[in-house]
């Protein structure tokens, strides 16, 4: 097959992540400074200057000289000028696949395609921006066509006439999830969040009065907004609408269109009004299921649903989240419909009362800490630290009534945190190690704290602090039983 | 702590003699370096809270250091376990805070025999155990032992899961 090249809007989309990334030096140089003629700026200026232009040079350059081959079994791309780099990646190894359309690639009908491995290292993951929606269609349905092959394990698979292929494929997609009008209203309102600031924001204004002389700055605008009270009042108030409209917009953006749906082997997830995502799981590549909750969302019964699986957390753009703010009782039969192989219950156990004893004995080292600190350097903001103590103490308390945990059949459950939660699930299979521990402490009441190891980028770790130790040992039984569930392959 | 299927497998007693050498090595350099620090500090007149610091950390560091070198490596070798079966490769080990980890043995990626110069002189081998998520040693097992056992995992560990 020929090699073949992305569209010229790559350049585009490369040029413009430039641009977006060095914004506050655009700023800094040609707005801050307007009319500052000072040598130090007109050279920033100039190498600011040449920098974006030698960028869109070498985005040409890799545009130009960035080709890809989608094969049977795998995609090459090569790319350099004088440095060529051929990377192959198996199609096997592609676990999840992600769309990302920038709203100016719309009328283009082009779209990025991303196929992320389990490997670790930034060859991992192919990034073909800029290429046909249609030619993207094909990629994923070659993939597809792969994994069935694969999985369905009939050597004469090529032989196999057109209909049962067909009807791999054609697997009805059911669509499980879309936000009604009240729940994008929900998560709007979750972006008022910021209201809490105003009073931060209102100390904030009288302390720059202190700090900045006014009589000098006389005729400055800030002089003039921090003057009277009603001028900040309105500043304030302004403000906050702008951050309100902001925060709804761009909510209804993200989420107001979005839809879960999913077949036999895949979850589907697409979101977005004007930029849109779309996001390709295949069900065995979920390591876990993240179920998190923060007190605005408890106090709106919503919650996020987050599946555990090989691709990157770092990235801000990744939809590894169901959808941020689901109803809570939505969320758990969604994954009862979407993911049967991770169970949820409510009959779960809770920690002894040894594990508060421990957990209030603990030493409050950050807390100690801070005090010092404040002792040290404001000793006048001493106020802070019996409250920093409290907070403290009532969130340990907090988590302690929170925790609940369940070992049993294939399952692990875990809840932790207070006003922050989190319940995770997975099953004995996809943990691949556990590990118990016991400090002098918890050894005197008898407690114990245990970790499961899950396969991610490169692993993700749950702890559960201070159950007893006859859980423990409940736990390291129900982990032995492993060598009953798995398949070994044949060699 | 826990009471099933406990691994029961100790490691050289041997192992007591390298932590304390390598511990009395690593010591030394520490006060040379430390010591260096504190007559700098004099010599070259620096804040007078330096030196200060410098004792304060020194004192703690030696006190650490006898712990280091008389009783931790006894307790140390007294409790650490490891066991292998078919399915599992488990170690345990803690003084006063004990941790104990289980891993499949279809999970188990790498296995390695090595042997620094304190370990040849002892005839021991220190092994390591790779899995995808981690790396886990076990310090001191006599020659012999160290190399059947590695034969052992890594023959074990050829069989993978249907994932």
């Amino acid at each position: 097959m020929e090699p073949k090249r992305m569209h010229p809007m790559k350049i585009a989309f490369l040029f413009l992540t430039t641009l977006k990334n060095s914004i506050f030096v655009f700023l800094y140089l040609f707005v801050l400074h307007f009319n500052d003629v000072s040598m130090f700026i007109k050279i920033a200026r100039i190498i600011f200057c040449v920098f974006l232009i030698s960028r869109l040079i070498a985005i040409i350059v890799e545009w130009w000289k960035t080709t890809y081959v989608l094969t049977n079994q795998s995609i090459d791309v090569s790319r350099g000028l004088f440095r060529k780099k051929y990377s192959r990646i198996p199609l096997e190894r592609v676990q999840n696949i992600r769309w990302q359309t920038p709203f100016y690639f719309q009328p283009f009908q082009l779209t990025i395609l991303l196929l992320e491995t389990s490997a670790t290292d930034d060859r991992a993951s192919v990034k073909l921006v800029g290429i046909k929606r249609d030619e993207a269609k094909r990629i994923e349905q070659q993939l597809h066509d792969f994994k069935v092959a694969k999985t369905t394990d009939i050597p004469d698979f090529a032989q196999k006439d057109d209909e049962s292929v067909q009807a791999e494929q054609g697997e009805e997609r059911i669509v499980h999830f879309n936000p009604t009008r009240k729940d994008v209203i929900k998560a709007s309102f979750l972006s008022f969040s910021f209201l809490a600031f105003i009073p931060i924001l209102v100390t904030l204004f009288k302390n720059m009065e202190d700090v900045v002389d006014i009589e000098e700055q006389a005729e400055g605008v800030f002089a003039y907004l921090t003057s009277s009270w009603i001028s900040i009042t309105i500043t304030i108030f302004l403000l906050v609408l702008i951050a309100i409209t902001f925060g709804v917009v761009r909510t209804y953006l993200k989420y107001g269109k979005y839809e879960i749906s999913s077949d036999e082997a895949h979850i589907y997830i697409e979101s977005g009004v004007l930029s849109e995502r779309a996001f390709t799981i295949r069900k065995e590549n979920v390591q876990a299921v993240k179920i998190t909750q923060n007190p605005l969302k408890k106090l709106l019964g919503l919650s996020e649903v987050i599946l555990v699986s090989a691709s990157r957390d770092d990235d801000e753009e990744a939809v590894n989240s169901l959808y941020p703010y689901l109803p809570s009782k939505r969320a758990q039969t969604l994954l009862e419909e979407l993911l049967p192989e991770f169970q949820f219950t409510s009959d779960l156990q809770k920690l002894t009362k040894q594990a508060l004893i421990v957990r209030m004995l603990r030493l409050p080292w950050s807390w100690l800490i801070a005090t010092g600190l404040i002792i040290w350097l404001k000793p006048e903001w001493w106020f802070v630290s019996p409250i920093l103590f409290i907070a403290t103490y009532l969130s340990r308390f907090f988590n302690y009534r929170n925790t609940r945990f369940v070992f049993q059949q294939q399952f692990i459950q875990m809840k932790t945190g207070g006003l922050w939660s989190t319940v995770f699930v997975t099953n004995r299979k996809r943990v691949i190690e556990i590990n118990m521990e016991q400090s002098l402490l918890q050894r005197k009441f008898g407690l114990s704290t245990i970790t499961t190891y899950n396969r991610t980028k490169p692993y993700h770790a749950e702890t559960l602090e201070d159950i007893t130790i006859h859980h423990a040992e409940d736990f390291q039984n129900w982990y032995d039983q492993r060598r009953e569930e798995i398949q070994i392959k044949s060699t | 702590m826990l009471q099933i299927n406990e691994p029961n497998h100790r490691i050289a007693k041997e192992a007591i003699a390298v932590w304390r050498i390598s511990s009395v090595i690593s010591q030394v350099i520490v006060l040379i370096i430390g010591g260096a620090l504190i007559w700098a500090s004099y010599n070259f007149h620096w804040y007078a809270w330096i030196p200060t610091v410098l004792w304060v950390l020194l004192g703690i560091d030696i006190v650490y250091a006898c712990w280091e070198v008389t009783i931790e490596p006894k307790l140390k070798q007294k409790y650490w376990r490891y066991g292998i079966s078919e399915e599992f490769v488990k170690i345990k080990q803690g003084i006063f805070h004990k941790s104990y980890t289980v891993i499949p043995m279809t999970k188990v990626q790498y296995v390695e025999a090595e042997q620094g110069p304190i370990l040849r002189k002892y005839k021991l081998h220190a092994i390591h155990i790779g899995t995808m998520t981690s790396s886990h040693t076990i310090p001191a097992l006599q020659d012999e032992e160290a190399l059947q056992l590695r034969e052992k995992i890594a023959h074990l560990a050829k069989l993978k899961e249907v994932e």
